[in-house]
């Protein structure tokens, strides 16, 4: 925890909370076809918006995005010499 | 055989042609060796026996009308227009042919013989109406021919109570045979069934193309008539077939055609045996309907050869053989449904040809064969054994199906996607058994990526198939090694409903998952088998966690749907959020959770709040503490009350069409700026 | 990113192997080195002035933009392809200049069609280069954001110093693998599929590709080569979608639609440069402001901050004196002595002009959107200035369908139909139409009980239209038809053309050209006769279309007849009755018309043939009992349509009505079928011929009962193709 966060806490008062703490047990039932369909759109709506779909404005995936902002970011620019590619990799991988 | 054949001079038939073998006393000593039972069965053989006679007559050319009266006082009449039995007295018996033809036993001019009357022969038992009359209480018999009438009349089995009587002028020809079985033999019953003769007939009139048969029930009041005729033969009896099965097409196939088999010949002089040449006559019709089953009948003389035989073989070969050359000249079929607009192509590949069994489904085929000497096989005897016919069959067939197939492309294409469906249903069993052999193998040897637990009692044991083998290290130590079990899958599974049959079963991955909780799947799916009550998916809380959740769910619900319907499968719930408040910990599984702890915490923006991204990214404790503490965590327990929704669903999200999986995320989908990756 | 072949214009300056066009790996990340290209940097430039929003990345640790400022448009120029689920994209790449003076035209003319557009912008321009065939499927992708691109390789024919012809290949579609195509080339070769090609060499380097593929001797290069553009991917097809999210939202956008968001996006990005650029402006103004006051009052500034007891008291005094903001004194405290001077002071006062000028530009900017799309449209202009290049890909207007047929050489065929509708073709050297001597074996053997009724000679690449007895018409070209040697029985012509069940095709008329002159007589079984212009029969094909209306089926086709417009024309019927009549008589209607009375009929009378004058010297005719007669044509005065005709045959009892009318040479061979399957066949030199009033004379015998069928007339050259001594057998 940062020195600011630290402090946050500190400050918090304690109120009687209304939520329980540590993990509430229990099996809830799930139908599938619920399950199915928001999973699944779960998933696919990642991929459409944040994966696979270039953007109309530039014309990037969120992972070139990353890659070319990340290159500019760590100074890889033209006017410099070449650097490892594995370096951009770990960059933009975190 | 359609019309009936005065001018044909090539053969009379007069008392010389019959010959003489037995006495019937013994017929009606054991009437079972003569006509198999005395049942119910038995007492409607008389009735064919004596029809089979006067199909014989029309087989060779001379009746084209056979009139069957039922009478009250259990009679019955049986009348052809035939030549009318031989009237003249035969020499070797020195009675009428009439009398011999009734009294003695295998004197029908049907065994060969070079004065033989007939070419072919339908009664197969051929021990011919002498065998009726044994067993009737009384027999009458009524010649026309030649324009006179003669009768005579048998009592109590065979008597003859008077020699054969030249009754008068008359302008009718033919024969009419009434009798009355004699009810000391037929113990159980002589009332003869209406509708068991008339499917009888029915049958022997679509065999015999262009015969008329009626049937007359006088013992009721009004009384009750039927006429069966069919100029089509055995192609109407194949659309007959059809009728209510829904048949893929209009057309019937049929041919006809012959052979020539060496057959026995015994001097009736010297009685040596010498051979000659016979022709074989067969006729084939073929329709395909809907459903999945074959309907074969195969008759030999008329005589329905129930285990099949060398006819059926030869058709079933030139069947397969021109179906297989067609499919692999046209290559593709294209079947156009009416209902979407989609077009559905089925290739054909030659490397898998056409097998007979792919063939069979919805097959309904009749073929006929008219033997001169049929030799009968089987446990029945009702196999046909005379090998040259199975030659026969196919040379005959085959072009002809050729023919057919060309002429018709309507038709031959929807038969060809028939047997290219039942192929690959026959391709998948094949691998599903392939499989099941190797599966068996390993269910002795686990997968061993499986971190099993020591435990053998199902109830309570568990297996978390998780992802990532990160996840997977952290989860093998933070489980209850008794009752826990961990599958760690490597990315994501194959999603078996875009797959082929071949490729699931040949998935290590699948079958690890399948081996491991050890109750198979498919057809050979036994939930007793099941090693672990609760099968728990554990992904991680993001997007590729959900689609690996999918994939698995529709896995099970594809290839282990009672697992499903058991409560067998869970979803673990590991917690997306956690906040440290006061030395308690609380939990947050969505973003609105979050927030609601927040506010009712009162606390600011900026209060520390752990994220856990994957699952690996918690150590083994937090894992236990979070998740997988069999007696602390929350489970979703998946059910299934949506059958058929569920259906629809996985075919739509997962399956290999496009346009309803986009249309569900068009319709259900809010594009809102804060996805998260 | 850093592949020229991939990319139309790389983002990514790559050190080392980043993989071919042979489709050869890159070497392992570690190995590699990279920096951006200048194209890159115009992506991100201006990021630094607020001009997009950032958010936290994955975990939080750092921010990261939500778009980049794109100081080009990317989307078109570099395009894209990725597939998601239950949808895809597919943007090909375009040329960077054409792409700005497209947003420049839309810009200016909101509402230009796309087809004044594609003026501007022609279309995708692939880094491969390539051809890319007709306009249309540019067009229907651009008005609709779907659509399909045909792009070919580009290929030359070269001769070599041996006088054989070869294909280079210098080019190829974009995305094609250069290996696999070589080896797909190679593969046809081997399995014989182009067998005219002998072999095929990679004779590429760093300069550039080329694929040689030899040709043996005699082979057409045209032909081959249409054949590899159908068989191998040197002719592909681009399916694009241009499918994007915009707004977070996916959608597939026309063309037009792609470059108003570009714009408005830019617009965007400039306005809130301006707007970063006039607030920090503005706060070194204010700041160059405040020292400049301070500058001037130098004196009594350092009087009061020699006299405050602490900075803070220095600044609330300065503060009170000069109202001047925190900001501005805190500057002010901070100054250092040299900036006293005076090359210093006037630095600040140019700053201060500058400042100033600087803000009333950003602030003229940002009251008009006007304004502001014009500064875009300049700095797009240098962008195109600095980097566009010339086009790569060359758009032309051919068709983009191969045809079958420019894979097949034209040269001469014998087509033969029989009476079942089983027809083939037979290949040049079956038949020689010069070889008259030898008896040859079967030309035309057909089933049992199935004879030829038509044999023609045509080319492969002439029309043969079908006439039906149903009143259509069905159009195959030569080469359709099917090749069997001379003793296949063919095809049921049911798998070609699509006839129904029933349908049997009477005649086959072959058409190399239709000339106006020529038309086409129809005569039916109630006597009507039609006649229409070939030309009209020119777009037909296998499904056929109405030859004649027969009024529902009340009436059936007998004969078809082509003429040159000039003919007499004979028409007999059942009862042995001829009319002959001029053409002429005859008004010209519509293909699917119904025509008009040829001959009167009376009740239970039906018309058995017709003829024309051009087509023999002489009538034969045959009725169902093996009677008939030959008379020359010209015996038989010609009358007016529509009358009753004269006696060409006598029918009797004896002979039975009539049943076929055909007109001969009297060289030729008459074939004549019974109803029971016999066929006998007769030379017609040796018919005697008789007048017109003579009686018939018996020309065939036939067995007790049976009837004349039909009748086939061979003429002479065929004769020696159709060998039916086999036949002639019957039962």
């Amino acid at each position: 925890m940062s020195e600011l966060e630290k402090k946050i806490v500190d400050e918090t008062e304690e109120t009687p909370g209304e939520i329980a703490s540590g993990i509430v047990a229990g099996i809830t039932p799930v139908e599938i076809v619920n399950q199915i369909k928001s999973a699944f759109l779960d998933y696919a709506m990642s991929v459409i918006v944040a994966r696979a779909i270039p953007d109309v404005r530039d014309g990037l995936k969120p992972v070139h995005r990353r890659i070319i902002f990340g290159m500019n970011e760590s100074g890889m620019t033209p006017d410099k010499p070449h650097k490892k590619s594995a370096r951009i990799v770990g960059d933009v991988m975190g | 055989m359609s019309e009936t054949n005065d001018n044909n001079a090539s053969k009379e038939y007069s008392g010389k042609s019959l010959t003489v073998l037995e006495g019937l006393e013994a017929v009606r000593k054991r009437p079972g060796m003569y006509i198999g039972t005395t049942s119910i069965e038995g007492l409607h053989h008389l009735v064919w026996e004596i029809v089979d006679n006067s199909i014989d007559e029309a087989l060779a050319g001379y009746a084209n009308h056979i009139s069957i009266e039922m009478k009250p006082d259990n009679v019955i009449s049986i009348t052809d227009n035939g030549r009318g039995i031989p009237v003249d007295i035969v020499e070797k018996t020195g009675k009428s042919g009439v009398e011999t033809v009734l009294t003695i036993l295998h004197a029908g001019g049907k065994f060969g013989g070079e004065n033989s009357g007939y070419k072919v022969a339908g009664g197969l038992h051929g021990v011919g109406a002498t065998v009726v009359n044994a067993l009737s209480s009384w027999l009458e018999c009524t010649v026309y021919k030649e324009g006179r009438e003669y009768f005579i009349r048998f009592e109590s089995g065979g008597h003859v109570v008077a020699p054969l009587k030249d009754i008068g002028p008359t302008k009718l020809r033919g024969t009419k045979i009434t009798f009355k079985p004699d009810p000391t033999i037929f113990t159980e019953s002589t009332e003869f069934d209406y509708d068991v003769i008339k499917d009888h007939i029915k049958q022997m009139a679509f065999l015999n193309r262009g015969l008329k048969i009626s049937l007359i029930d006088h013992r009721i009041e009004p009384l009750k008539e039927v006429t069966f005729y069919y100029e089509g033969g055995i192609s109407e009896y194949v659309r007959d077939l059809n009728k209510n099965k829904g048949p893929l097409f209009t057309e019937v196939f049929y041919c006809e055609g012959d052979g020539v088999a060496i057959i026995p010949v015994m001097n009736e002089t010297d009685g040596s045996m010498s051979t000659k040449e016979g022709r074989v006559e067969i006729e084939a019709a073929v329709q395909y309907n809907a459903t999945s089953y074959e309907s074969m009948y195969s008759f030999c003389n008329n005589i329905r050869t129930s285990e099949g035989g060398f006819h059926e073989d030869g058709f079933m070969m030139a069947l397969t053989r021109e179906l297989k050359n067609y499919a692999e000249e046209k290559k593709n079929f294209v079947l156009k449904e009416e209902s979407n607009k989609n077009k559905r192509t089925y290739s054909y590949d030659p490397k898998e040809p056409f097998r007979q069994e792919d063939v069979k489904e919805g097959l309904v085929a009749i073929v006929s064969v008219r033997h001169p000497n049929p030799q009968y096989k089987g446990q029945t005897k009702n196999k046909l054994g005379n090998e040259e016919v199975r030659a026969i069959a196919s040379q005959v067939i085959g072009p002809k199906l050729k023919d057919f197939l060309q002429e018709n492309p309507d038709a031959a294409s929807k038969i060809c996607i028939k047997v290219l469906n039942a192929q690959r249903a026959r391709i998948a069993a094949d691998k599903a058994r392939e499989a099941i052999r190797k599966g068996s193998i390993e269910l002795t040897t686990l997968p061993g990526k499986l971190a099993d637990c020591s435990s053998t009692d199902p109830v309570k044991c568990e297996l978390f198939i998780v992802e990532g083998n990160s996840a997977g290290g952290s989860a093998k130590n933070a489980r209850n090694r008794e009752f826990q079990a961990i599958l760690p899958l490597r990315g994501k599974i194959l999603n078996v409903e875009k797959a082929t049959q071949e490729k699931v079963f040949d998935n290590a991955e699948i079958g690890s998952i399948i081996t491991a909780i050890g109750s198979g799947y498919g057809n050979i799916f036994d939930l007793e088998k099941a090693r672990y009550h609760k099968v728990i998916i554990m992904t991680d809380a993001d997007v590729d966690g959900s689609h690996i959740s999918v994939l698995l769910l529709t896995l099970f619900y594809r290839f282990m749907k009672p697992l499903i319907e058991a409560g067998y499968i869970y979803i673990a719930q590991p917690p997306l959020y956690k906040v440290t408040y006061h030395q308690k910990d609380y939990y947050a599984y969505n973003d609105d959770q979050l927030l609601e702890i927040k506010k009712q915490l009162n606390l600011k923006d900026g209060y520390p709040t752990q994220r856990y991204k994957g699952l690996g990214e918690m150590d083994a404790d937090q894992l236990k503490e979070t998740t997988m503490d069999m007696d602390n965590r929350k489970l979703l327990q998946v059910t299934m009350e949506r059958a058929e929704e569920a259906d629809r669903v996985f075919t739509d999200l997962m399956g290999d069409e496009v346009d309803p999986r986009r249309d569900f995320i068009i319709n259900n989908a809010r594009f809102v700026k804060n996805l998260d990756t | 990113m850093a592949q020229p072949f991939s990319m139309r214009y790389c983002l990514v300056d790559g050190h080392g192997n980043f993989g071919s066009i042979d489709g050869d790996e890159a070497a392992a990340m570690r190995y590699t080195e990279a920096r951006m290209t200048k194209m890159a940097q115009e992506l991100v430039r201006d990021i630094d002035c607020e001009t997009v929003d950032f958010v936290d990345n994955y975990d939080g640790s750092e921010k990261e933009p939500v778009v980049l400022p794109s100081r080009f448009p990317n989307l078109l120029v570099s395009g894209s392809s990725g597939i998601a689920v239950g949808m895809a994209t597919n943007i090909p790449p375009h040329n960077l200049g054409e792409v700005i003076e497209g947003i420049k035209v839309v810009a200016a003319n909101p509402d230009i069609s796309v087809v004044e557009l594609m003026e501007t912008l022609k279309g995708p321009d692939f880094p491969t280069k390539g051809i890319i065939l007709g306009r249309d499927g540019i067009k229907k992708a651009y008005e609709t954001g779907a659509g399909s691109v045909v792009i070919r390789g580009r290929a030359d024919i070269e001769e070599t110093k041996e006088g054989k012809k070869r294909i280079v290949i210098s080019e190829l579609p974009y995305q094609v693998n250069k290996a696999t195509l070589h080896e797909k080339i190679a593969a046809l070769a081997r399995e014989k599929v182009i067998s005219e090609i002998s072999n095929i060499k990679d004779e590429s380097n760093s300069l550039g590709i080329r694929l040689v593929v030899d040709l043996k001797k005699d082979a057409n290069p045209e032909v081959v080569l249409n054949n590899i553009y159908k068989h191998t991917q040197l002719q592909t097809s681009f399916g694009i979608i241009m499918l994007c999210l915009v707004n977070q939202e996916p959608k597939i956008l026309p063309v037009k639609e792609v470059l108003t968001n570009y714009l408005n996006f830019q617009i965007e990005i400039v306005e809130r440069r301006t707007k970063y650029k006039l607030e920090k402006d503005e706060e070194r103004d204010h700041i160059v402001v405040g020292l400049l006051i301070a500058e001037d009052n130098i004196d009594e500034v350092v009087r009061i901050i020699k006299e405050s007891e602490s900075p803070d008291y220095a600044q609330a005094a300065l503060m009170a004196q000069y109202n001047l903001s925190e900001k501005q004194t805190q500057a002010i405290l901070s100054l250092t002595l040299r900036r006293l001077t005076g090359i210093e002071v006037n630095k600040l006062v140019e700053e201060r002009a500058t400042l100033e000028k600087n803000i009333a530009y950003y602030r003229d900017l940002l009251s008009s959107r006007d304004k502001l799309q014009n500064l875009v449209i300049e700095e797009l202009d240098a962008i195109k200035n600095k980097y566009s290049d010339e086009r790569k890909t060359e758009i032309n207007n051919d068709s983009a369908s191969i045809e079958d047929e420019s894979l097949v050489p034209e040269e001469e065929i014998v087509v033969t139909l029989t009476e079942n509708g089983y027809i083939k073709r037979l290949e040049p050297n079956e038949f020689n139409v010069q070889n008259r001597g030898g008896r040859g074996k079967t030309g035309a053997k057909t089933k049992a009980n199935d004879n030829v009724s038509f044999i023609l000679h045509a080319k492969t690449h002439t029309d043969l239209l079908f006439f039906t007895n149903y009143g259509r018409v069905y159009s195959l070209r030569g080469w359709r038809i099917p090749l069997y040697n001379r003793t296949a029985e063919g095809k049921p012509i049911i798998n070609l053309i699509n006839i129904e069940k029933d349908e049997k095709v009477l005649t086959i008329i072959a058409c190399d050209e239709y000339q106006d002159t020529q038309y086409l007589l129809f005569f039916t079984q109630n006597g009507i006769i039609k006649r229409t212009p070939l030309s009209m029969y020119q777009q037909i094909n296998r499904n056929g279309k109405i030859a004649i209306d027969l009024r529902d089926g009340a009436d059936s086709l007998i004969r078809v007849i082509l003429s040159n417009g000039n003919e007499e024309v004979g028409i007999g019927n059942s009862d042995g009755i001829l009319i002959k009549f001029k053409e002429e008589e005859v008004r010209s209607v519509g293909r699917d018309s119904i025509g008009v009375k040829g001959m009167t009929l009376k009740p239970g009378q039906k018309v058995v043939g017709a003829t024309i004058n051009s087509a023999g010297k002489y009538i034969l005719v045959i009725s169902e009992n093996g009677y008939g007669k030959l008379t020359p044509f010209d015996e038989y005065s010609t009358i007016h349509r529509g009358g009753k005709g004269v006696i060409t045959l006598k029918v009797t009892e004896k002979t039975g009505k009539l049943v076929a009318l055909k007109a001969v040479n009297g060289d030729e061979d008459l074939l004549v079928v019974s109803d029971t399957g016999i066929i006998i066949r007769v030379g017609i030199k040796d018919i005697r011929e008789t007048g017109r009033n003579a009686q018939g004379v018996r020309i065939i015998r036939l067995d007790e009962g049976a009837k004349v069928a039909s009748i086939a007339v061979l003429p002479k050259i065929e004769a020696d193709l159709d060998e039916t001594e086999e036949d002639v057998e019957g039962e």
